[in-house]
């Protein structure tokens, strides 16, 4: 019996196949692309805080309402798409 | 209340008789707002009165709202060019929350620099505010009294069917000059200014 399994691992050939996924190699531009954009509103949100200053109107306050709505939502939604983009 | 009434002109104003008045008192908007109340800039005088504040034609935003419909569609588009991939639900939602962030940020990107890109007359001088990209801003001001030249161009099917047109401003002993581009009405414009300058070389403001 021990024989014929040693006879049998003889004759089997283990082929090693190269398993090479491209899905997780894609997701690495998306999340730079992420935190890139994140680093974006960051910037914008300094630049309106200056450009306010430069051009004083009654809009202003609106510009900057829009601003950080937007800052708080690509934080929210950065992190949701971090989070499918490492489930996915 | 009329849109007549509405329109806060100062006292200097009122006792000229000229008709650029008329075209002020005509149109109002985001894009052409003739003597807006609370607003200033750095730099302004006590006795500087803005007359009209400029910005491009809202017809400018159209492209970015192409673009981000683009963007926004491209996630499904990619799942149909590679359909094979593993947890394809997954990925393409998460895809299109990247693709909705980018054109998020496109949009208010754009939104703003239309917002900041403005035109300033004053009864003093005129100011082009250029909020050109992210990291830089150009201010380029000339005084009335040294305003030469006055053009305005409209060039195109769609400019002349907008009625959009640019500005310039040529002044005395500088090479370069102030524009005013993409605005709406430059002809009324054209005729604002020129009626602007002879009042100031008159005395009258």
């Amino acid at each position: 019996m021990v024989g014929n399994e040693i006879l049998d691992s003889i004759n089997m050939v283990e082929v090693n196949t190269f398993d090479f996924n491209l899905l997780p190699l894609l997701k690495v531009p998306f999340i730079l692309l992420l935190i890139g954009n994140l680093f974006f509103a960051l910037i914008l949100y300094l630049r309106i805080r200056i450009l306010s200053d430069t051009f004083v109107t009654f809009e202003n306050r609106r510009i900057k309402s829009i601003v950080v709505i937007y800052l708080i939502g690509s934080l929210v939604l950065s992190l949701f798409a971090l989070l499918f983009l490492i489930l996915s | 209340m009329n849109e007549v009434e509405k329109i806060n002109i100062p006292e200097k104003f009122q006792k000229i008789d000229r008709t650029f008045l008329n075209h002020l008192r005509n149109e109002k908007g985001s894009v052409f707002m003739p003597f807006p109340r609370n607003t200033s800039f750095l730099g302004k005088e006590d006795d500087e009165s803005v007359v009209l504040i400029l910005r491009k034609h809202w017809q400018f935003l159209l492209p970015t709202i192409l673009e981000c419909i683009f963007l926004l569609l491209l996630p499904f588009i990619l799942s149909v060019i590679i359909p094979n991939l593993p947890n394809r639900g997954l990925f393409v939602f998460s895809l299109f929350l990247v693709s909705l962030l980018i054109s998020l940020s496109l949009l208010i990107y754009r939104y703003v620099r239309w917002f900041y890109n403005v035109n300033i007359i004053t009864d003093q001088r005129v100011i082009d505010m250029d909020f050109e990209t992210l990291f830089s801003h150009k201010t380029t001001e000339a005084r009335l009294e040294k305003v030469e030249d006055i053009t305005f161009k409209q060039i195109g099917i769609l400019s002349n069917l907008f009625d959009i047109g640019s500005i310039y401003i040529q002044t005395a002993g500088a090479k370069s000059e102030i524009e005013f581009k993409g605005i709406h009405n430059p002809k009324q414009v054209q005729d604002i200014l020129s009626d602007l300058l002879e009042s100031k070389k008159k005395g009258e403001i």
